[in-house]
This record gives C-alpha cells, structure tokens and sequence, in this order.
C-alpha cells in the first residue's frame, strides 16, 4: 500500500487528474492526449494515485445512480436535444426495406402514442383517478403523468387526477415520498385522512396509518391545512425542510417537530443507514415505519448502546431480528410487541 | 404490479468507459513507459522487455466493469515490474525512490487500479450513496447538473451544453468541480 502523502495540494492535483480524466475520456481525445497523459502519470507517483482517485470517483458513481435520479429527478426529466432524435430516426428508416418499414412505422406510431397522450389534454383530464397499490413486500417508485416521482412503502395505495389544472393525489392508505415536478400552473394536493397537503413543486413525505398521520419535507415548502370538505376549519400550517407535522386523534393540535431533513423519506432507498445511532432511535425509526408493532428495550442500558449500520427495510420483526443478531441480543415476539434484551 | 414505473438499465456505464482498445492503450503508452524504464535500468533490451511483461500482465489482468482507469492500471504494472528489476539492482537507492515507496509487490496477482487509493469499500454501499448524496446537494446547481447529466445520462460536454444553455467552455470547469467534491470524501 502507498505510503505517499497525498494531501498535500491535493486540490490542484485532484484538479489537474480531472482535468487528464476528462480530455482522455471525452469524445475528441487524441493519440497525442494519451501519449502526453502517459507522460504525466510517469511524471511523479502523486500524479498517478490522483488520477486513480479520480477514475474511482468517477466509476463509482454508479453506486448512487439510483439514489441520484430520486433526489435529482427533475435534472433527468428536463428535455432533451431535440437534434438527437431526428438523426437517430433518419439513420434507422434509411436502412429498412419496404416490409421492416412498415413495420418499424407502426411500432413507432405506436410509441409516439404512448409517449405524446400523457402530454395531451385528453389524458391531463382523465375522467377516472389512475390508481396504484404498491405490493406488500416491495417498496414501489412511480412516475406520474407530470413527471412527479413517488416511492410508495410498502401496501402503500394511492390515486392520481389532474383535474381543473390542479395535480390531485388521494392517499388513503399508506406512506408516500413524493418528488414534486414544479409547475406554478398546476398546483399539487395530496389529500390524507382529513388534511391536505399543497404544494408547487418539492419533495415531502406523508403519511396515513392507522395511529399516524404526519407531514414531513425534505425539501422546499408545503402548507397542510383542512380539507375544504371538513367542518372543522383552520388556518393552514407552512412547513420548511426537516419540519414535521403530526397529527393525533386524541389530541386536537397538531404536532410539529424538528428532524433532519435528510432521514425524511430514507426509507424508500429500502435501506435504513445508522451511524452511532442510540439503539433507542434506531428502534423508534422502525417503529414509525410500523406503527402497528411496537418494539422495547429489556435493559435500561441499552438505550444508549451506539448502532452502526444498515437494516434492509422489510418488517418490524425481521428488522429487530437483524438488529439483534448484529448485536447479539435476545428477541422474544409476543403479537404485536417485540422485546430486545441483553443476552 | 406498477404501471408507471421507468426502468433505467443502471449496469449500463455511460460516460467513464475509455474510447480505445487496450492494445491502442499499449500502443501509446509503449514509448513513455519505456522512457521510464531506461531512466531505471539503464538497459534499452531489458527496459522492453519489462514494458511487454508489462502489457501482458495487464491484458490477463485487464476488466472492463473492475478496473476504473485501464490507463493508470497499465502505468502502474509497468513501474511496479521497473521498480521491482531496479530494487534487485540497488536495494538503498530504491527505498529512497518515490516510485518505490508506491512499489505493490505481485503487481500481476492482487493489483486493481483502486487499491492504492482505498475507495469506500470499507463503508457500506448504503453509508456511501448517502455521503454522496449529501455532496450532491452541497454543489451550486449548475455543477450538480452538469455533473448528473454527463455521468448519469451519458451526455458529452458539447450535448450537456445544448441541455443546460450553459456554454461548453465552462462545462469542463463544472465537472472538475464535481469531481473534486465527491473524490474529497472522507474515507474512515
């Protein structure tokens, strides 16, 4: 293993390895460019661990993709150059015989039909919701007709309408991550229970679950107020990133809290990470993924027993069981209640 | 089952793969890697022929989907079998050289390209996309972008541009900047 200081002017050398990195994987790239990126490699062997730390970055960015395209959805969904397609179907067409190109033809009148009615009028007034229900054993991610993202937990069912230019979802049952396209002409609603939740364009978590119903925003703002339908009435609550908003049957205020933003919605990646999490949070964030179990602690001293770690978002039972078997506790389950104790 | 749900092929490399083959790899690099090894072994013959060993441990070794830069991997063969030739001339002078404190022995049995630099292997997959991410959202808007667009989408610099509105001549300096920022992460 290398002993070489790397930190010192990292930044210029991570600057200049990119910089090589880029002109040898960009599309002009010459003999030259490599012969003389050759050069500077040998030149010292700082120049070689930037340059490996740079190709690693950059390679293993694929690890994130998928988180990426979540968080950053509204990059991806943004158009594309318009002369890509038009060169692309020229040099298809081109190349077919007369059978292929009808073929072809009425595959991509087919295509074209799929992709354009969403966009049409027709569809942005669909006279019956599109409806979706997310297995009981997956975490699901839908794109809806304007581009909006949704991860759906687990059993999670929701309906989609737009409907006097506004984007409407109902979500009776479950817990929802939503990843708003903006669109200031279209105004977006999730309505739950009897609460609504509007918005433009963000990213937010609700959920209703029998004993839960809360509002939680990773991102930009949102307003939660009564449905219009309700008798009950009041005034609307603005809620700013890592902000939550609970609200309880036996209680007539609603609850808010302060979290961070970044573990609202953690769930739909379908992992849960802990980085020297108190065992008394990491089990409390199971227990808000499944209010319907609750699990306990034994011993007083475990509360404060620090957790590292991922536990794949599944049930409460199955995650306790990892839990306890990363460390080495007991689990007993009776019904709903889950107990971890020492061993 | 979902009906809306896009499917994205994320096996599918989009932007990092190197645009030549591995023997124009060699081809190119043959006359600085020789270079190297005469400034080491002083002998024209045996420097060839440490720089062919050199090819051929690479081609064994070389993976498409294993070794993030094919270009680095060679030079870094190379230098080890130069350093190696050079330890058994000069055992002092080559404790000294900086070359060889970089020195991986069984250069042809263990060595990637990302052993050197520890990636964050030791974090769980999970723990890195979140640091990442985190990252990501740190960058000004226009270098995240860039950055998504060109890794993610597979997009050249002249097309991120068309994307973006944002000049090519800048799009480089934005990606530099990405780059840099995730490659900084702390590794434990």
């Amino acid at each position: 293993m290398s002993k070489i200081d790397l930190n010192h002017g990292t930044s210029i050398m991570l600057d200049r390895a990119s910089a090589w990195y880029l002109r040898i994987h960009g599309a002009e790239a010459t003999d030259r460019d490599i012969q003389q990126h050759a050069d500077w490699l040998l030149e010292d062997p700082t120049h070689l661990l930037a340059y490996e730390q740079v190709a690693e970055t950059v390679k293993s960015a694929s690890i994130f993709e998928a988180a990426a395209r979540t968080m950053f959805s509204d990059v991806f969904n943004s158009e594309s150059p318009k002369t890509h397609g038009h060169k692309g179907w020229r040099t298809i067409f081109s190349q077919l015989t007369w059978p292929q190109y009808a073929i072809t033809a009425a595959a991509v009148a087919a295509m074209a039909f799929i992709a354009i009615l969403p966009n049409t009028a027709l569809y942005d007034n669909p006279s019956t919701p599109h409806y979706f229900r997310a297995n009981t054993d997956r975490i699901e991610t839908v794109k809806l007709a304007d581009g909006s993202r949704v991860s759906m937990f687990m059993g999670s069912e929701m309906t989609f309408t737009i409907k006097d230019g506004a984007r409407i979802v109902d979500l009776p049952k479950g817990r929802a991550f939503f990843d708003v396209v903006s669109d200031n002409s279209k105004p977006f609603y999730v309505n739950f229970s009897d609460h609504q939740v509007r918005v433009v364009g963000t990213r937010f978590e609700v959920v209703n679950l029998a004993g839960l119903e809360r509002v939680a925003v990773n991102k930009g703002l949102v307003s939660v107020a009564m449905r219009a339908s309700e008798i009950k009435k009041s005034a609307p609550i603005l809620l700013e990133p890592g902000i939550t908003v609970e609200f309880q049957t036996a209680n007539p205020d609603p609850i808010l809290n302060a979290v961070d933003p970044r573990t609202i919605g953690a769930w739909k990646e379908g992992v849960l990470v802990f980085k020297d999490a108190p065992l008394d949070k990491v089990v409390a964030s199971i227990d808000q993924l499944f209010p319907a179990t609750q699990i306990t602690l034994g011993d007083a001293s475990l509360k404060t027993r620090n957790f590292s770690g991922a536990l794949v978002v599944s049930n409460s039972e199955t995650m306790s069981k990892q839990l306890a078997q990363f460390l080495s506790l007991n689990i007993h389950v009776t019904g709903s209640s889950i107990l971890l104790d020492t061993k | 089952m979902l009906d809306s749900a896009k499917v994205i092929d994320l096996n599918k490399d989009r932007s990092h793969t190197l645009k030549r083959s591995i023997e124009d790899l060699f081809r190119l690099q043959r006359p600085s890697l020789i270079r190297f090894a005469l400034s080491r072994i002083k002998d024209q013959g045996e420097a060839e022929d440490i720089v062919q060993e050199a090819f051929m441990r690479f081609q064994k070794k070389y993976s498409e989907q294993e070794v993030s830069a094919p270009e680095a991997l060679l030079v870094r063969i190379a230098t080890n079998l130069i350093i190696d030739r050079f330890r058994e001339k000069n055992a002092r002078v080559s404790r000294e050289d900086a070359w060889a404190k970089l020195y991986t022995a069984g250069a042809d049995v263990e060595l990637s390209s990302t052993e050197s630099v520890d990636p964050a292997r030791i974090l769980s997959a999970k723990q890195q996309v979140r640091v990442a991410i985190d990252v990501l959202n740190t960058m000004p808007e226009k270098t995240q972008r860039i950055f998504l667009l060109h890794r993610f989408e597979g997009l050249t610099h002249a097309e991120v541009s068309v994307r973006t509105n944002i000049p090519q001549s800048t799009i480089e300096k934005h990606m530099i900047r990405a780059i840099k920022a995730l490659a900084k992460i702390k590794r434990p």
